[in-house]
Protein backbone atom coordinates (compact mmCIF):
# COMPACT_ATOMS: atom_id res chain seq x y z
CA UNK A 1 0.00 0.00 0.00
CA UNK A 2 1.30 3.42 -0.99
CA UNK A 3 0.44 6.44 1.19
CA UNK A 4 0.01 9.90 -0.29
CA UNK A 5 -0.62 12.51 2.37
CA UNK A 6 -1.66 16.15 2.09
CA UNK A 7 -2.63 16.31 -1.59
CA UNK A 8 -5.32 18.78 -2.66
CA UNK A 9 -8.70 17.83 -4.13
CA UNK A 10 -7.78 19.63 -7.34
CA UNK A 11 -4.70 17.39 -7.62
CA UNK A 12 -6.83 14.27 -7.14
CA UNK A 13 -9.11 15.51 -9.92
CA UNK A 14 -6.05 15.88 -12.17
CA UNK A 15 -4.79 12.40 -11.26
CA UNK A 16 -8.14 10.95 -12.30
CA UNK A 17 -8.09 12.89 -15.61
CA UNK A 18 -4.60 11.59 -16.33
CA UNK A 19 -5.61 8.00 -15.54
CA UNK A 20 -8.75 8.33 -17.68
CA UNK A 21 -6.63 9.55 -20.62
CA UNK A 22 -4.26 6.62 -20.19
CA UNK A 23 -7.21 4.26 -20.42
CA UNK A 24 -8.47 6.02 -23.54
CA UNK A 25 -5.08 5.48 -25.18
CA UNK A 26 -4.72 1.92 -23.96
CA UNK A 27 -8.00 0.23 -23.12
CA UNK A 28 -6.17 -2.73 -21.59
CA UNK A 29 -4.77 -0.44 -18.90
CA UNK A 30 -6.03 -1.25 -15.42
CA UNK A 31 -5.29 0.39 -12.10
CA UNK A 32 -4.99 -1.55 -8.89
CA UNK A 33 -6.55 0.13 -5.90
CA UNK A 34 -3.44 0.29 -3.76
CA UNK A 35 -3.01 3.95 -2.86
CA UNK A 36 -4.24 5.48 0.40
CA UNK A 37 -4.85 9.20 -0.05
CA UNK A 38 -4.79 10.75 3.42
CA UNK A 39 -5.47 14.27 4.69
CA UNK A 40 -6.75 15.46 1.30
CA UNK A 41 -7.28 19.22 1.46
CA UNK A 42 -10.51 20.33 -0.23
CA UNK A 43 -9.41 23.47 -2.09
CA UNK A 44 -12.14 22.67 -4.64
CA UNK A 45 -14.97 20.15 -4.68
CA UNK A 46 -13.59 16.65 -5.23
CA UNK A 47 -15.24 15.65 -8.50
CA UNK A 48 -13.36 12.50 -9.36
CA UNK A 49 -11.79 9.81 -7.18
CA UNK A 50 -8.51 8.44 -8.62
CA UNK A 51 -8.84 4.94 -10.04
CA UNK A 52 -6.00 3.63 -7.88
CA UNK A 53 -7.52 4.90 -4.62
CA UNK A 54 -7.96 2.19 -1.98
CA UNK A 55 -9.06 4.79 0.54
CA UNK A 56 -9.49 8.55 0.74
CA UNK A 57 -9.38 10.63 3.89
CA UNK A 58 -10.50 14.24 3.68
CA UNK A 59 -9.14 16.90 6.01
CA UNK A 60 -11.88 19.18 7.42
CA UNK A 61 -11.78 22.89 6.71
CA UNK A 62 -13.91 25.88 7.70
CA UNK A 63 -15.81 28.31 5.45
CA UNK A 64 -15.26 32.08 5.31
CA UNK A 65 -17.32 32.70 8.47
CA UNK A 66 -15.06 30.35 10.42
CA UNK A 67 -18.10 28.83 12.15
CA UNK A 68 -19.21 26.12 9.74
CA UNK A 69 -17.48 23.47 7.71
CA UNK A 70 -16.50 24.47 4.20
CA UNK A 71 -18.92 23.42 1.44
CA UNK A 72 -16.09 21.97 -0.65
CA UNK A 73 -15.33 19.58 2.20
CA UNK A 74 -18.97 18.61 2.85
CA UNK A 75 -19.81 18.01 -0.83
CA UNK A 76 -16.55 16.12 -1.37
CA UNK A 77 -17.52 13.83 1.51
CA UNK A 78 -20.84 13.13 -0.20
CA UNK A 79 -19.05 12.16 -3.40
CA UNK A 80 -16.52 9.80 -1.86
CA UNK A 81 -19.06 8.06 0.36
CA UNK A 82 -20.96 7.11 -2.79
CA UNK A 83 -17.80 6.05 -4.64
CA UNK A 84 -15.48 4.29 -2.22
CA UNK A 85 -16.06 1.90 0.64
CA UNK A 86 -13.15 3.22 2.62
CA UNK A 87 -13.42 6.92 3.22
CA UNK A 88 -12.74 8.85 6.38
CA UNK A 89 -12.47 12.28 7.87
CA UNK A 90 -8.77 12.82 8.58
CA UNK A 91 -8.11 15.33 11.32
CA UNK A 92 -4.52 16.62 11.10
CA UNK A 93 -2.58 16.90 14.37
CA UNK A 94 -2.54 20.71 14.11
CA UNK A 95 -6.27 21.05 13.31
CA UNK A 96 -7.91 23.89 15.24
CA UNK A 97 -11.52 23.27 14.16
CA UNK A 98 -14.01 22.63 16.97
CA UNK A 99 -14.06 18.82 17.43
CA UNK A 100 -17.85 18.94 18.03
CA UNK A 101 -18.34 20.33 14.52
CA UNK A 102 -16.25 17.59 12.92
CA UNK A 103 -17.86 14.77 14.92
CA UNK A 104 -21.33 16.10 14.17
CA UNK A 105 -20.59 15.89 10.42
CA UNK A 106 -19.13 12.39 10.89
CA UNK A 107 -22.27 11.27 12.70
CA UNK A 108 -24.56 12.70 10.02
CA UNK A 109 -22.66 10.94 7.23
CA UNK A 110 -21.71 7.84 9.26
CA UNK A 111 -18.05 8.35 8.43
CA UNK A 112 -15.18 7.22 10.59
CA UNK A 113 -12.81 9.85 11.96
CA UNK A 114 -9.05 9.50 12.22
CA UNK A 115 -7.07 11.91 14.37
CA UNK A 116 -3.69 11.66 12.68
CA UNK A 117 -0.30 11.72 14.37
CA UNK A 118 2.02 14.70 13.86
CA UNK A 119 4.82 14.22 11.34
CA UNK A 120 7.47 14.66 13.99
CA UNK A 121 7.03 12.62 17.15
CA UNK A 122 10.62 12.94 18.34
CA UNK A 123 9.87 16.11 20.35
CA UNK A 124 7.51 16.20 23.32
CA UNK A 125 5.59 19.35 22.33
CA UNK A 126 3.87 18.12 19.17
CA UNK A 127 3.11 14.79 20.89
CA UNK A 128 1.62 16.56 23.90
CA UNK A 129 -0.50 18.81 21.66
CA UNK A 130 -1.62 15.76 19.70
CA UNK A 131 -2.54 13.86 22.88
CA UNK A 132 -4.62 16.83 24.06
CA UNK A 133 -6.43 17.04 20.71
CA UNK A 134 -7.08 13.28 20.71
CA UNK A 135 -8.33 13.52 24.31
CA UNK A 136 -10.90 16.16 23.27
CA UNK A 137 -12.15 14.06 20.38
CA UNK A 138 -12.16 10.90 22.52
CA UNK A 139 -14.16 12.54 25.32
CA UNK A 140 -16.82 13.73 22.89
CA UNK A 141 -16.93 10.38 21.11
CA UNK A 142 -17.30 8.40 24.35
CA UNK A 143 -20.14 10.68 25.46
CA UNK A 144 -22.21 10.19 22.30
CA UNK A 145 -24.49 7.18 22.34
CA UNK A 146 -25.36 6.49 18.72
CA UNK A 147 -22.24 4.56 17.70
CA UNK A 148 -22.69 5.12 13.98
CA UNK A 149 -19.02 5.88 13.40
CA UNK A 150 -15.68 5.12 15.01
CA UNK A 151 -12.76 7.25 16.09
CA UNK A 152 -9.19 6.14 15.43
CA UNK A 153 -6.84 5.47 17.15
CA UNK A 154 -9.19 5.33 20.16
CA UNK A 155 -11.12 2.35 18.70
CA UNK A 156 -7.97 0.27 18.29
CA UNK A 157 -6.92 1.04 21.84
CA UNK A 158 -10.36 0.18 23.23
CA UNK A 159 -10.25 -3.16 21.42
CA UNK A 160 -6.82 -3.73 22.97
CA UNK A 161 -8.25 -2.99 26.44
CA UNK A 162 -11.16 -5.37 25.85
CA UNK A 163 -8.73 -8.10 24.76
CA UNK A 164 -6.70 -7.52 27.94
CA UNK A 165 -9.87 -7.85 30.01
CA UNK A 166 -10.36 -11.22 28.28
CA UNK A 167 -6.93 -12.38 29.41
CA UNK A 168 -5.15 -11.79 26.11
CA UNK A 169 -2.55 -9.04 25.57
CA UNK A 170 -2.06 -8.57 21.81
CA UNK A 171 1.52 -7.93 20.72
CA UNK A 172 0.26 -5.14 18.45
CA UNK A 173 -2.54 -2.65 19.03
CA UNK A 174 -3.74 -3.06 15.44
CA UNK A 175 -3.13 -5.59 12.66
CA UNK A 176 -4.52 -3.32 9.96
CA UNK A 177 -1.61 -2.28 7.73
CA UNK A 178 -3.08 1.16 7.02
CA UNK A 179 -3.62 1.85 10.72
CA UNK A 180 -0.14 0.58 11.51
CA UNK A 181 1.37 2.94 8.93
CA UNK A 182 -0.61 5.90 10.22
CA UNK A 183 -0.50 5.36 13.97
CA UNK A 184 2.18 2.97 15.15
CA UNK A 185 5.04 2.31 12.69
CA UNK A 186 6.65 5.73 12.68
CA UNK A 187 5.99 6.58 16.32
CA UNK A 188 8.57 6.16 19.08
CA UNK A 189 7.72 3.98 22.09
CA UNK A 190 7.89 6.99 24.42
CA UNK A 191 5.43 8.99 22.31
CA UNK A 192 3.13 5.96 22.05
CA UNK A 193 3.20 5.40 25.81
CA UNK A 194 2.40 9.06 26.41
CA UNK A 195 -0.61 8.98 24.06
CA UNK A 196 -1.82 5.70 25.61
CA UNK A 197 -1.58 7.08 29.14
CA UNK A 198 -3.57 10.16 28.05
CA UNK A 199 -6.20 7.90 26.50
CA UNK A 200 -6.27 5.84 29.69
CA UNK A 201 -7.09 9.01 31.64
CA UNK A 202 -9.99 9.84 29.32
CA UNK A 203 -11.31 6.27 29.36
CA UNK A 204 -11.01 6.09 33.14
CA UNK A 205 -12.97 9.35 33.45
CA UNK A 206 -15.67 8.54 30.91
CA UNK A 207 -16.09 4.77 31.27
CA UNK A 208 -14.03 3.44 34.13
CA UNK A 209 -10.95 1.30 34.64
CA UNK A 210 -10.30 -2.38 33.99
CA UNK A 211 -13.46 -3.31 35.89
CA UNK A 212 -15.55 -1.51 33.23
CA UNK A 213 -14.09 -3.66 30.44
CA UNK A 214 -14.53 -6.87 32.44
CA UNK A 215 -18.11 -5.90 33.27
CA UNK A 216 -18.88 -5.19 29.60
CA UNK A 217 -17.32 -8.48 28.51
CA UNK A 218 -19.49 -10.33 31.06
CA UNK A 219 -22.61 -8.52 29.84
CA UNK A 220 -21.84 -9.27 26.20
CA UNK A 221 -21.21 -12.93 27.08
CA UNK A 222 -24.62 -12.94 28.76
CA UNK A 223 -26.18 -11.41 25.63
CA UNK A 224 -24.48 -14.04 23.42
CA UNK A 225 -25.70 -16.79 25.74
CA UNK A 226 -29.22 -15.35 25.59
CA UNK A 227 -29.07 -15.29 21.79
CA UNK A 228 -27.83 -18.89 21.76
CA UNK A 229 -30.66 -19.97 24.06
CA UNK A 230 -33.21 -18.21 21.85
CA UNK A 231 -31.80 -19.95 18.77
CA UNK A 232 -31.94 -23.31 20.56
CA UNK A 233 -35.53 -22.77 21.64
CA UNK A 234 -36.53 -21.64 18.14
CA UNK A 235 -34.94 -24.77 16.72
CA UNK A 236 -36.68 -26.99 19.23
CA UNK A 237 -39.95 -25.36 18.21
CA UNK A 238 -39.19 -25.92 14.53
CA UNK A 239 -38.37 -29.58 15.19
CA UNK A 240 -41.63 -29.94 17.07
CA UNK A 241 -43.49 -28.38 14.15
CA UNK A 242 -41.69 -30.61 11.64
CA UNK A 243 -42.00 -33.76 13.75
CA UNK A 244 -44.98 -35.08 11.77
CA UNK A 245 -43.16 -34.79 8.45
CA UNK A 246 -39.81 -35.96 9.78
CA UNK A 247 -40.71 -39.16 11.63
CA UNK A 248 -43.12 -42.06 11.13
CA UNK A 249 -44.20 -42.14 14.78
CA UNK A 250 -44.53 -38.48 15.87
CA UNK A 251 -47.20 -39.08 18.50
CA UNK A 252 -45.36 -42.00 20.05
CA UNK A 253 -42.40 -39.62 20.38
CA UNK A 254 -44.64 -36.96 21.99
CA UNK A 255 -45.92 -39.55 24.45
CA UNK A 256 -42.36 -40.67 25.28
CA UNK A 257 -41.30 -37.03 25.75
CA UNK A 258 -44.21 -36.51 28.15
CA UNK A 259 -43.47 -39.73 30.04
CA UNK A 260 -39.74 -39.14 30.41
CA UNK A 261 -39.51 -35.35 30.56
CA UNK A 262 -37.08 -35.42 27.60
CA UNK A 263 -37.09 -32.72 24.92
CA UNK A 264 -38.78 -33.76 21.67
CA UNK A 265 -35.51 -34.31 19.72
CA UNK A 266 -34.10 -36.41 22.56
CA UNK A 267 -37.31 -38.46 22.84
CA UNK A 268 -37.21 -38.96 19.06
CA UNK A 269 -33.61 -40.09 19.38
CA UNK A 270 -34.53 -42.53 22.14
CA UNK A 271 -37.36 -44.12 20.14
CA UNK A 272 -35.16 -44.27 17.07
CA UNK A 273 -32.25 -45.85 18.91
CA UNK A 274 -34.49 -48.55 20.43
CA UNK A 275 -35.85 -49.36 16.98
CA UNK A 276 -32.42 -49.19 15.37
CA UNK A 277 -31.01 -51.41 18.12
CA UNK A 278 -33.56 -54.14 17.32
CA UNK A 279 -32.72 -53.96 13.61
CA UNK A 280 -29.00 -54.07 14.34
CA UNK A 281 -29.40 -57.22 16.41
CA UNK A 282 -31.60 -58.82 13.74
CA UNK A 283 -29.11 -57.92 11.00
CA UNK A 284 -26.27 -59.36 13.09
CA UNK A 285 -27.87 -62.73 13.80
CA UNK A 286 -30.14 -63.08 10.77
CA UNK A 287 -28.14 -61.47 7.96
CA UNK A 288 -28.71 -61.81 4.26
CA UNK A 289 -26.92 -64.69 2.61
CA UNK A 290 -24.40 -64.16 -0.15
CA UNK A 291 -26.26 -63.27 -3.33
CA UNK A 292 -29.48 -62.16 -1.60
CA UNK A 293 -31.12 -59.08 -3.06
CA UNK A 294 -29.96 -56.15 -0.91
CA UNK A 295 -33.04 -54.18 -1.91
CA UNK A 296 -35.36 -56.83 -0.45
CA UNK A 297 -35.77 -57.61 3.26
CA UNK A 298 -33.52 -60.34 4.65
CA UNK A 299 -35.17 -63.74 3.93
CA UNK A 300 -34.14 -65.05 7.38
CA UNK A 301 -35.83 -62.13 9.08
CA UNK A 302 -38.92 -62.64 6.92
CA UNK A 303 -38.93 -66.30 8.01
CA UNK A 304 -38.83 -65.16 11.65
CA UNK A 305 -41.74 -62.76 11.05
CA UNK A 306 -43.62 -65.55 9.28
CA UNK A 307 -42.98 -67.88 12.24
CA UNK A 308 -44.29 -65.31 14.72
CA UNK A 309 -47.37 -64.74 12.56
CA UNK A 310 -48.02 -68.50 12.24
CA UNK A 311 -47.72 -68.92 16.00
CA UNK A 312 -50.39 -66.28 16.61
CA UNK A 313 -52.65 -67.75 13.90
CA UNK A 314 -52.32 -71.24 15.40
CA UNK A 315 -52.79 -70.00 18.95
CA UNK A 316 -56.07 -68.33 18.01
CA UNK A 317 -57.39 -71.36 16.15
CA UNK A 318 -56.89 -70.50 12.51
CA UNK A 319 -56.61 -67.61 10.07
CA UNK A 320 -60.28 -66.59 10.30
CA UNK A 321 -60.16 -66.32 14.08
CA UNK A 322 -56.87 -64.47 13.92
CA UNK A 323 -58.28 -62.00 11.38
CA UNK A 324 -61.24 -61.37 13.67
CA UNK A 325 -58.97 -60.69 16.66
CA UNK A 326 -56.65 -58.45 14.65
CA UNK A 327 -59.65 -56.60 13.23
CA UNK A 328 -60.86 -56.00 16.78
CA UNK A 329 -57.40 -54.77 17.87
CA UNK A 330 -57.22 -52.45 14.87
CA UNK A 331 -60.66 -51.11 15.72
CA UNK A 332 -60.02 -50.59 19.43
CA UNK A 333 -56.68 -48.95 18.82
CA UNK A 334 -58.13 -46.88 15.95
CA UNK A 335 -55.29 -48.03 13.72
CA UNK A 336 -57.29 -47.98 10.50
CA UNK A 337 -59.04 -44.73 11.32
CA UNK A 338 -55.93 -42.89 12.53
CA UNK A 339 -56.10 -40.44 9.63
CA UNK A 340 -59.64 -39.49 10.64
CA UNK A 341 -58.54 -39.13 14.27
CA UNK A 342 -55.65 -36.95 13.17
CA UNK A 343 -57.99 -34.72 11.16
CA UNK A 344 -60.48 -34.50 14.00
CA UNK A 345 -63.22 -36.26 12.05
CA UNK A 346 -63.32 -39.14 14.54
CA UNK A 347 -62.91 -38.50 18.29
CA UNK A 348 -60.25 -40.39 20.29
CA UNK A 349 -61.48 -43.68 21.71
CA UNK A 350 -62.34 -44.21 25.37
CA UNK A 351 -59.09 -46.11 26.04
CA UNK A 352 -57.14 -43.28 24.43
CA UNK A 353 -58.81 -40.71 26.70
CA UNK A 354 -57.94 -42.78 29.76
CA UNK A 355 -54.36 -43.33 28.54
CA UNK A 356 -54.02 -39.60 27.85
CA UNK A 357 -54.64 -38.83 31.52
CA UNK A 358 -51.91 -41.20 32.57
CA UNK A 359 -49.45 -40.10 29.87
CA UNK A 360 -50.09 -36.40 30.37
CA UNK A 361 -50.80 -35.70 26.70
CA UNK A 362 -53.84 -34.67 24.63
CA UNK A 363 -56.34 -37.53 23.99
CA UNK A 364 -55.71 -37.20 20.27
CA UNK A 365 -51.96 -37.65 20.76
CA UNK A 366 -52.58 -40.68 22.97
CA UNK A 367 -54.95 -42.21 20.38
CA UNK A 368 -52.47 -41.71 17.56
CA UNK A 369 -49.54 -42.95 19.70
CA UNK A 370 -51.45 -46.17 20.44
CA UNK A 371 -52.25 -46.54 16.75
CA UNK A 372 -48.59 -45.97 15.82
CA UNK A 373 -47.42 -48.58 18.35
CA UNK A 374 -50.00 -51.07 17.03
CA UNK A 375 -48.88 -50.25 13.50
CA UNK A 376 -45.28 -51.13 14.40
CA UNK A 377 -46.42 -54.52 15.69
CA UNK A 378 -48.73 -54.94 12.70
CA UNK A 379 -45.83 -54.37 10.29
CA UNK A 380 -44.15 -57.51 11.71
CA UNK A 381 -47.35 -59.50 11.14
CA UNK A 382 -47.62 -58.08 7.66
CA UNK A 383 -44.00 -58.97 6.86
CA UNK A 384 -44.78 -62.52 8.08
CA UNK A 385 -47.91 -62.56 5.85
CA UNK A 386 -50.23 -63.17 8.84
CA UNK A 387 -52.21 -60.14 7.67
CA UNK A 388 -52.47 -58.71 4.18
CA UNK A 389 -52.56 -55.02 4.96
CA UNK A 390 -52.38 -52.69 7.94
CA UNK A 391 -55.08 -50.55 6.47
CA UNK A 392 -53.02 -47.36 6.58
CA UNK A 393 -50.88 -47.94 3.49
CA UNK A 394 -50.59 -45.22 0.93
CA UNK A 395 -53.26 -45.63 -1.77
CA UNK A 396 -52.03 -46.89 -5.13
CA UNK A 397 -51.09 -44.18 -7.55
CA UNK A 398 -53.89 -43.08 -9.85
CA UNK A 399 -52.92 -43.91 -13.41
CA UNK A 400 -52.94 -40.87 -15.62
CA UNK A 401 -54.21 -41.22 -19.15
CA UNK A 402 -52.56 -39.45 -22.04
CA UNK A 403 -54.11 -36.11 -22.81
CA UNK A 404 -56.21 -35.92 -25.92
CA UNK A 405 -55.22 -33.40 -28.52
CA UNK A 406 -58.82 -32.95 -29.61
CA UNK A 407 -60.24 -29.64 -28.47
CA UNK A 408 -63.91 -29.80 -27.66
CA UNK A 409 -65.74 -26.92 -29.24
CA UNK A 410 -69.40 -25.98 -28.69
CA UNK B 1 -21.45 8.33 38.56
CA UNK B 2 -19.41 7.59 35.47
CA UNK B 3 -21.03 7.57 32.05
CA UNK B 4 -21.78 4.02 30.97
CA UNK B 5 -22.29 4.47 27.25
CA UNK B 6 -22.71 1.21 25.38
CA UNK B 7 -22.78 2.10 21.74
CA UNK B 8 -22.65 -0.14 18.74
CA UNK B 9 -18.96 0.46 18.06
CA UNK B 10 -18.01 -0.39 21.65
CA UNK B 11 -19.97 -3.64 21.49
CA UNK B 12 -18.37 -4.44 18.13
CA UNK B 13 -14.91 -3.83 19.57
CA UNK B 14 -15.63 -6.12 22.53
CA UNK B 15 -16.88 -8.89 20.23
CA UNK B 16 -13.87 -8.45 17.97
CA UNK B 17 -11.55 -8.63 21.00
CA UNK B 18 -13.26 -11.84 22.13
CA UNK B 19 -12.70 -13.42 18.70
CA UNK B 20 -9.09 -12.23 18.79
CA UNK B 21 -8.56 -13.73 22.24
CA UNK B 22 -10.08 -17.01 21.06
CA UNK B 23 -7.79 -17.12 18.00
CA UNK B 24 -4.81 -16.45 20.22
CA UNK B 25 -5.84 -19.47 22.35
CA UNK B 26 -6.01 -17.30 25.42
CA UNK B 27 -8.18 -19.97 27.06
CA UNK B 28 -10.57 -17.32 28.33
CA UNK B 29 -13.68 -18.60 30.07
CA UNK B 30 -16.58 -16.36 30.99
CA UNK B 31 -18.96 -17.75 33.54
CA UNK B 32 -22.65 -16.98 33.02
CA UNK B 33 -24.53 -18.16 36.08
CA UNK B 34 -27.90 -16.51 35.39
CA UNK B 35 -30.61 -18.54 33.68
CA UNK B 36 -31.88 -17.56 30.25
CA UNK B 37 -35.17 -16.28 31.72
CA UNK B 38 -33.28 -14.04 34.13
CA UNK B 39 -31.08 -12.72 31.33
CA UNK B 40 -34.14 -12.04 29.17
CA UNK B 41 -35.56 -9.93 31.99
CA UNK B 42 -32.35 -7.91 32.44
CA UNK B 43 -32.70 -4.59 30.59
CA UNK B 44 -28.95 -4.17 30.00
CA UNK B 45 -28.55 -7.68 28.59
CA UNK B 46 -31.68 -7.23 26.47
CA UNK B 47 -30.27 -4.03 25.01
CA UNK B 48 -26.95 -5.68 24.23
CA UNK B 49 -28.76 -8.69 22.77
CA UNK B 50 -30.51 -6.32 20.35
CA UNK B 51 -27.21 -4.66 19.42
CA UNK B 52 -25.79 -8.08 18.48
CA UNK B 53 -28.31 -8.14 15.62
CA UNK B 54 -27.02 -4.88 14.13
CA UNK B 55 -24.52 -4.56 11.32
CA UNK B 56 -21.57 -4.91 11.26
CA UNK B 57 -21.64 -6.89 14.52
CA UNK B 58 -24.15 -9.56 13.47
CA UNK B 59 -22.00 -11.13 10.71
CA UNK B 60 -19.05 -11.40 13.11
CA UNK B 61 -21.19 -12.92 15.89
CA UNK B 62 -22.74 -15.38 13.42
CA UNK B 63 -19.44 -16.31 11.77
CA UNK B 64 -17.66 -16.90 15.09
CA UNK B 65 -20.73 -18.19 16.92
CA UNK B 66 -19.12 -21.45 18.03
CA UNK B 67 -15.92 -19.77 19.21
CA UNK B 68 -17.86 -17.17 21.19
CA UNK B 69 -20.26 -19.69 22.71
CA UNK B 70 -17.28 -21.92 23.51
CA UNK B 71 -15.88 -19.20 25.78
CA UNK B 72 -19.03 -19.21 27.91
CA UNK B 73 -19.33 -21.47 30.92
CA UNK B 74 -22.92 -22.20 31.87
CA UNK B 75 -24.93 -24.98 33.44
CA UNK B 76 -27.65 -24.63 30.80
CA UNK B 77 -27.74 -26.84 27.66
CA UNK B 78 -26.09 -25.12 24.70
CA UNK B 79 -27.10 -26.94 21.55
CA UNK B 80 -29.13 -29.77 20.12
CA UNK B 81 -27.25 -32.89 19.10
CA UNK B 82 -27.31 -32.58 15.31
CA UNK B 83 -26.40 -36.21 14.77
CA UNK B 84 -29.30 -37.38 16.88
CA UNK B 85 -31.69 -35.18 14.94
CA UNK B 86 -30.30 -36.50 11.66
CA UNK B 87 -30.58 -40.11 12.83
CA UNK B 88 -34.13 -39.51 13.95
CA UNK B 89 -35.06 -38.20 10.57
CA UNK B 90 -33.62 -41.23 8.81
CA UNK B 91 -35.44 -43.69 11.07
CA UNK B 92 -38.25 -44.43 8.63
CA UNK B 93 -35.82 -45.12 5.81
CA UNK B 94 -33.75 -47.60 7.81
CA UNK B 95 -36.43 -50.13 8.59
CA UNK B 96 -34.84 -53.44 7.52
CA UNK B 97 -38.24 -55.07 7.03
CA UNK B 98 -39.04 -52.60 4.27
CA UNK B 99 -35.66 -51.46 3.13
CA UNK B 100 -35.15 -49.17 0.20
CA UNK B 101 -32.06 -49.24 -1.95
CA UNK B 102 -28.75 -47.73 -0.96
CA UNK B 103 -29.54 -44.54 -2.86
CA UNK B 104 -32.65 -43.88 -0.81
CA UNK B 105 -30.77 -44.36 2.45
CA UNK B 106 -27.95 -42.15 1.31
CA UNK B 107 -30.33 -39.47 0.10
CA UNK B 108 -32.26 -39.62 3.36
CA UNK B 109 -29.05 -39.34 5.41
CA UNK B 110 -27.83 -36.43 3.36
CA UNK B 111 -31.23 -34.77 3.41
CA UNK B 112 -31.50 -35.18 7.16
CA UNK B 113 -28.04 -33.81 7.87
CA UNK B 114 -28.63 -30.96 5.46
CA UNK B 115 -32.07 -30.35 6.90
CA UNK B 116 -30.72 -30.36 10.44
CA UNK B 117 -28.61 -27.33 9.60
CA UNK B 118 -30.79 -25.60 7.01
CA UNK B 119 -34.45 -25.26 7.81
CA UNK B 120 -37.10 -23.80 5.57
CA UNK B 121 -36.11 -20.42 6.93
CA UNK B 122 -32.41 -20.77 6.18
CA UNK B 123 -29.53 -21.49 8.50
CA UNK B 124 -30.58 -22.58 11.97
Amino acid sequence: MQFLAGLKASELNQIFEKQANEIKLNQAEKFDRNVAYTQVECDVELMRVPLDAASVGLAPSLDETGEALCENFVFSLLLITGTLNQCTIDVPADCSIDPALVLSEAEQQSLNVRVLMPDDTSCIEPVRAYADLLAKYSTLWLRQGSGTYSLSPLDGYLEYRFARALGHTPDQITRNSEMQALFTDSVSDEAMDYVKSRLDQVIEHELGGDEYFREQVDLIASAIHLKNTELRNARLQMLEQELDSRTPVPNLIRAVASLTGLAIPDAAGMVYEIKHGIHTVLDKYLPRAEGDDIKAPSPKQLDLASGIGSAFVSALGGQAAFNAVWGEIAKVTQLKSSIDVDRGVEPPSEIAVKAADSLGVEPKVAALAIAELTGMFGSILKAGKAIETLGIEKPAEVKTTAQSNIIAVG
Amino acid sequence: MKTKNVNRVLVGLAVSAAVLANHANAGTRISVSAKAEELAADEQVKRLRAVLELNPIKPVVDQYHEALVGMIETAEPLAIDNLLVAQTATAKDRDSTDIGDWGLCHTACHGACHGACHGSRGWR
